[in-house]
């Protein structure tokens, strides 16, 4: 389908599938926010919470607080870092042309990781905002790593997951090492904040990661069709007239940038970037244009779930989201390197 | 007399030309003056190419003109260099030295989205990405065309469908490019390049793969284009004898150096075969086409022979 102008030169294609599957996507994330946000030890209805979030009256004055200080933010969180993982992750698949690359695959989350929790145990008084500028500095150098060790000497998807997965161990060990000599009150934070969880997280939190989100999420979608041209091939995209290495690098900085601020946020939350892709490509086909706001949209919709269910499952313990979506995204991680090995 | 044999181009002849390509004189007077070319503009030129991988050089040196309007196939034995020859003149491969020139000015100085409005190359056995549909593939061709504001204009789709039609597959549209069998998904990829819309059509080994079927297939399509559009095309063949019934002009390569450039009538000798291919043959008149073909001597056909 197409949007063309009569008479100025704008025209769009986009897949035909992909207007619905956005807005029943949409329709389900608001369902579910309105769900996590009624959920918990002081239970509100459904039909307050939208009247809350809508502006309305709600005859409880409770409702308020409960809802705007210490819920929705949290959930709001759980969808934005959603979405830039989920972008993430389907920005690296676009690039590497490998089905099994993801932010936390291939050592992005790791390195963001241990710049985060250094940050943390060295300079524990430090702004918010900073976070996020230092996940994406570690996120950047775990990818160049990667990428100098791995993609210029071919692309096999095999040899970019194993030394994704050495650096990631590296960044890892690393990240222990300063758990290990860090104080301890730091450490007992970076730990929560480790194990990848949207709990606590306030509306400062929503600031520091908003502008990253409002940078890149339209960056990457006017990148789109650059994925489309790296997606056949080096040789095939430069002959179509693409600047491939110049594509690519920028396309990589958006990706590691939203991996980055979104583990800066919510720390490592696994497998949301690796799913997400496949799902939405499973929706609206392999056209990048339609597939990254739809992996957005499911990006999103898996956090949020995964938060309201390591809420509700064991309550009244707390599973953090990161070990929801790892319990998921595990075995489908092995599904696809099982489907990957017998192609 | 058109295409004379001659033992790698003549510099002087290349030099010559760089020149009056500055001074802008017309193509009449090119022709009056190198006798010996092709056609008066060639589509395509090196000149002192030099090309490689890492530090492996392949092709050094190298000066040669592509005729404009015509069929023009690289042929050599393996390792001789012609596919990294062909991605050179493509710009997927940067010279260590020497320019290939475009319309005569030097390709550096294009833009890659311009080059790509003029140059259209299918690599050797591209692949596409899992689950991506014909139309979709054939639609990508259209990128160089296209800007951010201008993702789909009506040419674009005019060009994409006219592509399908012209390459036989248009009921395959929607189809996912996996599902297909190895002749359609090739003309699929050159659907693509067609979308593209350029004069110059560059193709690495087109028919790799394919069946006899369906390499008649490709090279009877690529030989409509050159003569219903005037495209100019250039080819790597494996196969001398496709390559003669096709080709207006033969480029035979030897480690990394042009062995001989010309007509196939002219260029296909036994003595040709032997001294690059490295293998004895007779040379006989096609049935069909009257082109050269190329019978290689083998232990067998001799044993065969002696017997007799």
């Amino acid at each position: 389908m197409a949007i063309r102008h009569p008479l100025l030169p704008l025209s769009w294609r986009f897949d035909r599938r992909v207007p619905l599957r956005l807005l029943v996507l949409a329709i389900a994330i608001s369902a579910a926010i309105v769900l996590s946000v009624g959920y918990g030890e002081y239970p509100i209805p459904a039909v307050d919470v939208v009247r809350a979030l809508l502006g309305l009256s709600v005859d409880n004055p409770d409702y308020g607080f409960v809802i705007n200080t210490l819920r929705l933010p949290r959930v709001i969180v759980a969808f934005l870092v959603g979405m830039g993982l989920a972008i993430a992750g389907a920005i690296l698949q676009g690039l590497t042309r490998n089905p099994l690359a993801a932010p936390e695959i291939v050592g992005v989350e790791a390195g963001a990781g241990l710049a985060a929790v250094s940050l943390i145990v060295l300079f524990p008084s430090i702004s918010l905002l900073f976070l996020p500028v230092a996940a994406f500095g570690g996120a950047l150098i775990a990818a160049l790593l990667v990428y100098s060790l791995a993609w210029t000497s071919g692309s096999s998807p095999i040899r970019l997951i194993l030394v994704g997965v050495g650096v990631g161990a590296i960044a890892a060990a690393l990240t222990s090492l300063m758990i290990t000599f860090g104080n301890i009150y730091d450490v007992s934070q970076a730990l929560v904040w480790l194990a990848g969880s949207v709990y606590g997280r306030t509306w400062e939190h929503i600031q520091a990661l908003l502008p990253w989100l409002l940078i890149f999420i339209p960056l990457s979608l006017l990148h789109a069709r650059e994925l489309n041209l790296l997606n056949l091939g080096d040789e095939t995209a430069r002959g179509l007239g693409s600047r491939v290495e110049w594509q690519r690098g920028f396309l990589l900085i958006i990706s590691v940038a939203l991996a980055g601020a979104s583990v800066a946020t919510a720390g490592t939350i696994g497998f949301v970037g690796l799913m997400s892709p496949h799902l939405a490509r499973q929706l609206v086909g392999t056209s990048h244009e339609g597939l990254i706001p739809t992996a957005a949209l499911v990006g999103g919709l898996i956090v949020v779930l995964a938060d309201l269910l390591g809420r509700s499952l064991f309550a009244p313990i707390e599973l953090p989201c990161g070990v929801v979506t790892a319990a998921v995204g595990a075995p489908y991680f092995l599904y696809l390197l099982y489907r990957n090995r017998n192609q | 007399m058109r295409g004379a044999p001659r033992r790698g181009a003549p510099l002087t002849t290349h030099l010559g030309l760089l020149q009056l390509h500055r001074l802008s004189i017309s193509p009449v007077n090119l022709r009056l003056m190198n006798s010996n070319l092709i056609s008066p503009e060639p589509a395509l030129l090196t000149h002192k190419l030099s090309l490689g991988y890492g530090s492996h050089s392949i092709v050094g040196n190298l000066n040669l003109a592509i005729a404009a309007g015509r069929i023009t196939a690289l042929v050599g034995p393996n390792g001789c260099g012609k596919s990294t020859l062909l991605k050179g003149l493509a710009r997927l491969l940067k010279p260590w030295s020497g320019t290939v020139y475009l319309d005569g000015v030097a390709i550096a100085k294009h833009s890659t989205k311009d080059i790509a409005k003029r140059l259209g190359m299918l690599p050797q056995s591209p692949v596409a990405p899992e689950g991506l549909t014909v139309r979709e593939l054939v639609a990508q061709g259209r990128y160089p065309h296209q800007g951010w504001f201008q993702q789909w204009s009506r040419e674009d789709e005019q060009f994409t469908e006219q592509a399908l039609a012209i390459t036989g597959i248009t009921e395959l549209g929607d189809r996912p490019l996996d599902s297909l069998s190895g002749g359609q998904r090739q003309r699929a990829w050159i659907a693509m390049a067609l979308a593209q819309n350029t004069d110059i059509l560059l193709l690495d080994e087109p028919t790799t793969f394919l069946d006899l079927a369906h390499q008649i297939e490709i090279l009877d399509l690529l030989y409509d284009l050159n003569q219903t559009q005037g495209r100019t095309i250039v080819m790597v063949l494996h196969d001398l004898n496709q390559a003669c019934r096709y080709a207006d002009d033969l480029v035979v390569m030897r480690q990394g150096q042009i062995y001989t450039q010309g007509s196939p009538d002219v260029v296909m000798t036994e003595t040709m075969v032997s001294e690059v291919f490295g293998i004895a043959s007779q040379i006989v008149s096609d049935p069909m086409t009257g082109t050269p073909m190329c019978v290689p001597v083998s232990r067998r056909s001799r044993a065969s022979i002696s017997r007799k």
